[in-house]
């Protein structure tokens, strides 16, 4: 498949989205240079998860216009892909870790075909790299919180996906998955994949990530994570309620 | 019970039951894991205004039930699509409002004297061997589509917003879903009567979910476990002389609690 890359895996231009009176973003723009693992970090109800959303097309822009690999986002079924948070999926559901990443093929597979040798091979390749063939006869609710993570990295990778999209991928797994997991970012990350992670660690985020966006309504800074953790900034943003460089950011009191 | 099958009516009963547990087997387990169970209860108790219908017009009652039971699913489906709004209290009117205007309408029919007993619990035992066939074509209906869109059916059930990115036409989808579930409900009220319904639908769907590898799985042991009950229930209405719709119902209850205690039993003696 051919499609013109442009210069930038993600193109945000005054993205403004509203649930009630009140916009959940404003004027958000942000221009995100492919492969590289990008963190979007700020606080609670500040619109991490909207901009997540709208970028993927869940939700429709007020305002503003969003582009992946220079098309509109109606337009590149496929090349983006949303891997959903643990809370969000039922794992009682009947089904496999392969049947989970072979869905990444259906958008491709016409309804009278089964899933071809192209479709078998692309699903194994998918669950190598995020290292879960051994266990893809496993119902999904069997497996651990990172394991989970993973197969649905799996899926967006055996879809084709050129960006990923996940949502708090880190939240509630224990340090040694949470490296398994950064470990598969960078796996995805090398094979020239763009992923935007959207986290709210602000402590491992310089660490872990090749930029960052501060969000909370507005974009208050893109770039390198040095460039974004400045004090002034972050104590802006999080209003005075973040100790984290040194000194506590409202003095003594 | 050997005797009891030389009887045209027994005969016709075993068939409507074997026939309406198939379908509840497909349709009970998409119900189940798209969590429809209250929508499903909606459309259900819905119909009841399509029988009041067919006996206020002097209109077949099955064709009339179906369309009437189709437009509910369908304006249900429409509220719900979102899952915003409090939909389900719109779906609590509609149930209740379908059942009230069956009821009017029945009481202004004139010349009718309608048993309700038998619309809530079903006739089983006089199950026309006309309806059989409507049943075998609604299932060979049921299963050609299900088969057919198989693929965006789980897809659908297991992750509705990577649906959309995936370009599975999930709207689409959600009114076929709940068009086959209007039809068949209809079709099940038949053998287990309005009130019961639902206890086919969703059953026999999760006792197969414990342990199921795919959605395919879950639906063929389903109906499985559907035929076992409604057959046993049949059984036990035939030697105890009691409903037969409700022993059906009462059986797959009994064995609900059986394995869900088991399971907690399970879990609270073998976890730390």
């Amino acid at each position: 498949m051919s499609h013109n890359a442009g210069p930038y895996a993600i193109e945000v231009e005054h993205l403004t989205v509203s649930y009630g009176p009140s916009p959940a973003l404003l004027d958000v723009t942000v221009r995100i240079e492919p492969g590289l693992l990008a963190g979007v970090i700020g606080p609670n109800g500040g619109g991490k998860s909207t901009f997540i959303k709208a970028v993927l097309g869940f939700v429709k822009p007020d305002l503003g216009r969003v582009r992946i690999l220079g098309q509109p986002v109606e337009k590149t079924k496929g090349l983006v892909a949303y891997v959903p948070q643990r809370g969000a999926v039922d794992w009682d559901f009947p089904i496999t870790v392969e049947q989970v990443a072979m869905m990444g093929r259906y958008g491709r597979i016409p309804w009278w075909k089964d899933p071809g040798r192209q479709d078998k091979d692309l699903v194994h390749q998918a669950l190598a790299m995020v290292r879960m063939e051994d266990f893809r006869h496993r119902q999904i609710g069997q497996l651990s919180g990172g394991q989970q993570q993973r197969v649905f990295m799996a899926r967006a990778l055996a879809q084709g996906a050129e960006v990923l999209l996940l949502d708090e991928p880190f939240a509630g797994v224990d340090a040694a998955t949470e490296r398994a997991i950064l470990d598969v970012l960078s796996r995805a990350r090398a094979a020239g994949k763009t992923l935007v992670v959207v986290h709210h660690d602000l402590a491992t985020a310089a660490e872990y990530f090749d930029r960052l966006i501060l969000i909370k309504q507005r974009c208050y800074g893109y770039g390198p994570p040095e460039a974004v953790l400045q004090e002034e900034l972050l104590s802006e943003v999080y209003e005075g309620k973040l100790r984290l460089f040194g000194a506590p950011a409202g003095g003594g009191a | 019970m050997i005797d009891a099958l030389s009887y045209d009516f027994m005969q016709h009963a075993l068939a409507a039951a074997v026939l309406a547990s198939l379908a509840c087997g497909l349709m009970g387990s998409l119900v189940v894991v798209n969590r429809l169970v209250f929508l499903a209860g909606g459309i259900a108790h819905a119909a009841y205004g399509g029988v009041g219908l067919s006996f206020f017009l002097g209109m077949p009652v099955i064709p009339t039930t179906v369309g009437f039971t189709l437009g509910a699913s369908l304006l249900m489906g429409k509220l719900t699509l979102r899952r915003t709004d409090r939909s389900d209290t719109v779906v609590g009117v509609l149930w209740a409002a379908g059942m009230a205007l069956g009821i009017l309408l029945l009481d202004l029919s004139p010349g009718y004297n309608v048993d309700l007993m038998s619309y809530l619990f079903g006739s089983i035992m006089a199950v026309p061997g006309e309806d059989v066939l409507a049943m075998a074509a609604l299932d060979v209906l049921l299963l050609a589509v299900v088969a057919y869109n198989y693929q965006d059916f789980l897809c659908l059930s297991f992750d509705r917003e990577y649906a959309r990115t995936a370009g599975v036409p999930v709207d689409r989808l959600h009114y076929l879903l709940l068009s086959l579930l209007g039809v068949s409900v209809v079709m099940i009220i038949q053998v287990v009567g309005l009130i019961l319904v639902i206890a086919l639908l969703t059953i026999p769907s999760r006792l197969a979910e414990y342990g199921a590898m795919s959605l395919a799985g879950m639906m063929v042991r389903a109906s499985v476990y559907a035929m076992l009950f409604s057959l046993a229930g049949l059984w036990a209405s035939y030697v105890l002389d009691v409903t037969a719709g409700a022993a059906i119902i009462a059986l797959a209850a009994l064995t609900f609690f059986i394995v869900q205690t088991l399971g907690w039993l399970r879990a609270a003696l073998f976890r730390p």
